[in-house]
């Protein structure tokens, strides 16, 4: 095996790789920092290269393994997360060109976790600028340049995780580090051919985290396979007394391995009429693959207005977090020109509109729930169209297509979703498939995914980039 | 119904205006404009959603202590 070799490795074969030596934390650091230099800045997926920090923990990591201390599957193993996280001694910019010099004294709660697990963090990732909150309505919307997609050097990467959903599709790192307020994961997991996780809110403490909205955001990972994220998952996850809406139970990659083989799925059309082709025979040929393990029953979402639920929670919340930020004039520097008036029309929403908002995301949430109850998940396109070019407006591009019913569903409902790679689209870009399960259920849903990933390869697949 | 809702996209742009004074050009007024249509848009069809007095909002930032 070529040192190259390790770059394409899961997070088990990492971790055996590691015991036997055959590789160490150290190696795998520098590896992972020269192909993030070389390719990584190109792409625009890198914000800040966190060498010195990364070289430390490696040497630790390192030490403990050779001396028999073993953290767990992520000991020694290099990641990066998106530059909305905290991490002491380096600036987290938030995407932000007036906040390059931004520093927070200690790390982000997730960041502090997988420290303790023995993770090693070798990048602040790239991210859409205030994690897209400001209204961007197209890729240039970063100091660091738009996200470059690694399938097509043309395409967009998805967003606002731009960074760690293209770092992993090109196997810059094995694992990175997300935020979803409304399709920040799927989306870019799906854009880039990567497999992305978004937790029930409250799984993972958002301490350290910039926040956009209090009620949406949330935290998760973006990686290879279910497999792996679900590895991650429990490393970051459960109670934190620094984020009061925690879940204040746990969770353990146990819990999928309990988990039933045979499922029972609603299948979600909705929307398909406005989907590309590609994407509608790709949905297809997955049903066909998950009838082999599960029971798939139509579903029909009912007619609510999410949409606008959710825009006037979001613009409500996002005009409040922002307001000193934006008083302070650092939003008129943002780089795309829709983004410096964005977060100021959320000041002029009425506090009953946003409470009618909140009003009725509880019954579209109670209701969500029975919808859901009987199933193990509601499967449907993660996206209804492929990566939009690097020089398009996403309406122009995706017009009907580009905000799907369930996105802004299952983040109003706080539901976990997970995006699998299922094959591609036009201009050789990636579609993906995704899952929505029950609230506090990623047991389930990972379990699922992994049994779907148990019996396709579209997951393995790597862009040629990725072997540079 | 046009009207109506032009004048209230209106008087919230005058609110704007008042306290953000001099920040806009143009195109940027004109951004601003289209972005708080989408929101008076938005806010006036939640107004037809029935709801009742007893219909409590809904916060999950609660999320995990509820469960």
């Amino acid at each position: 095996m070529t040192q190259d070799d390790f770059a394409h490795c899961s997070l088990r074969e990492l971790a055996v790789l590691l015991r036997r030596r055959e590789t160490s934390p150290v190696e795998l650091a520098e590896l992972v920092l020269r192909r993030l230099e070389r390719i990584g800045k190109w792409l625009n997926a890198v914000v800040t290269l966190t060498a010195e920090r990364a070289l430390d923990e490696a040497r630790r990591a390192e030490a403990e393994l050779v001396a028999g201390i073993d953290r767990g599957p992520l000991h020694g193993i290099p990641y990066g997360a998106k530059d909305l996280l905290a991490a002491a001694g380096y600036p987290t910019t938030w995407g932000a060109v007036s906040l390059r010099q931004q520093h927070f004294p200690e790390d982000a709660t997730a960041i502090a976790r997988l420290r303790e697990a023995g993770a090693v963090l070798v990048a602040k990732l790239a991210t859409v600028e205030l994690a897209g909150g400001m209204g961007y309505e197209q890729p240039h919307a970063s100091f660091t340049g738009p996200g470059i997609n690694p399938w097509n050097v043309d395409a967009w990467s998805g967003g606002s995780s731009t960074g760690p959903a293209a770092a992993v599709a090109a196997d810059f790192v094995p694992f990175a580090l997300g935020t979803e307020t409304w399709g920040s994961i799927i989306v870019p997991a799906s854009y880039c051919g990567v497999t992305g996780l978004r937790p029930t809110s409250g799984r993972v403490s958002r301490f350290g985290a910039m926040t956009l909205s209090w009620t949406l955001d949330k935290i998760g990972p973006l990686a290879r396979s279910a497999e792996d994220c679900a590895l991650v998952l429990a490393a970051v996850a459960g109670p934190d007394p620094r984020d009061p809406a925690t879940i204040p139970h746990p969770w353990s990659e146990a819990l999928v391995s309990g988990q039933k083989q045979i499922f029972r799925i609603g299948v979600l059309e909705t929307g398909l009429e406005f989907a590309q082709p590609e994407v509608v025979a790709n949905f297809r040929a997955a049903l066909v693959l998950l009838s082999e393990f599960a029971t798939l029953e139509p579903i029909v979402l009912p007619d609510r207005p999410y949409g606008e639920v959710i825009r006037i929670v979001l613009s409500a919340e996002a005009a409040s977090a922002f307001e000193e930020l934006v008083a302070s004039g650092a939003t008129r520097t943002l780089t795309a020109p829709e983004d410096r008036v964005g977060g100021i029309a959320g000041l002029t929403i009425p506090a009953v509109d946003y409470l009618r908002a909140q009003r009725i995301r509880r019954q579209l949430r109670e209701e969500l729930t029975s919808l859901l109850a009987p199933y193990d998940a509601i499967v449907a396109p993660s996206t209804l169209v492929v990566a939009s070019p690097l020089t398009s407006r996403f309406d122009d591009y995706a017009g009907p297509a580009r905000r799907t019913p369930l996105s802004a569903a299952s983040n109003l409902a706080g539901f976990p979703a997970i995006s699998v790679p299922n094959g591609f689209g036009e201009r050789g870009l990636p579609t993906g498939l995704q899952f929505v399960g029950r609230a506090g259920d990623e047991s389930t849903l990972l379990a699922l995914a992994r049994s779907y990933q148990a019996r396709t390869d579209w997951h393995c697949r790597r862009p040629p980039l990725a072997f540079a | 119904m046009s009207d109506e809702l032009d004048v209230e996209v209106e008087q919230r742009l005058t609110f704007v205006l008042a306290r953000l004074p001099g920040w806009f050009d143009e195109d940027e007024l004109a951004r601003l404009r289209a972005q708080i249509r989408e929101l008076v848009e938005a806010s006036r069809k939640l107004g037809t959603f029935p709801l009742t007095n007893a219909d409590e909002p809904d916060f999950l930032v609660q999320m995990g202590t509820r469960q």
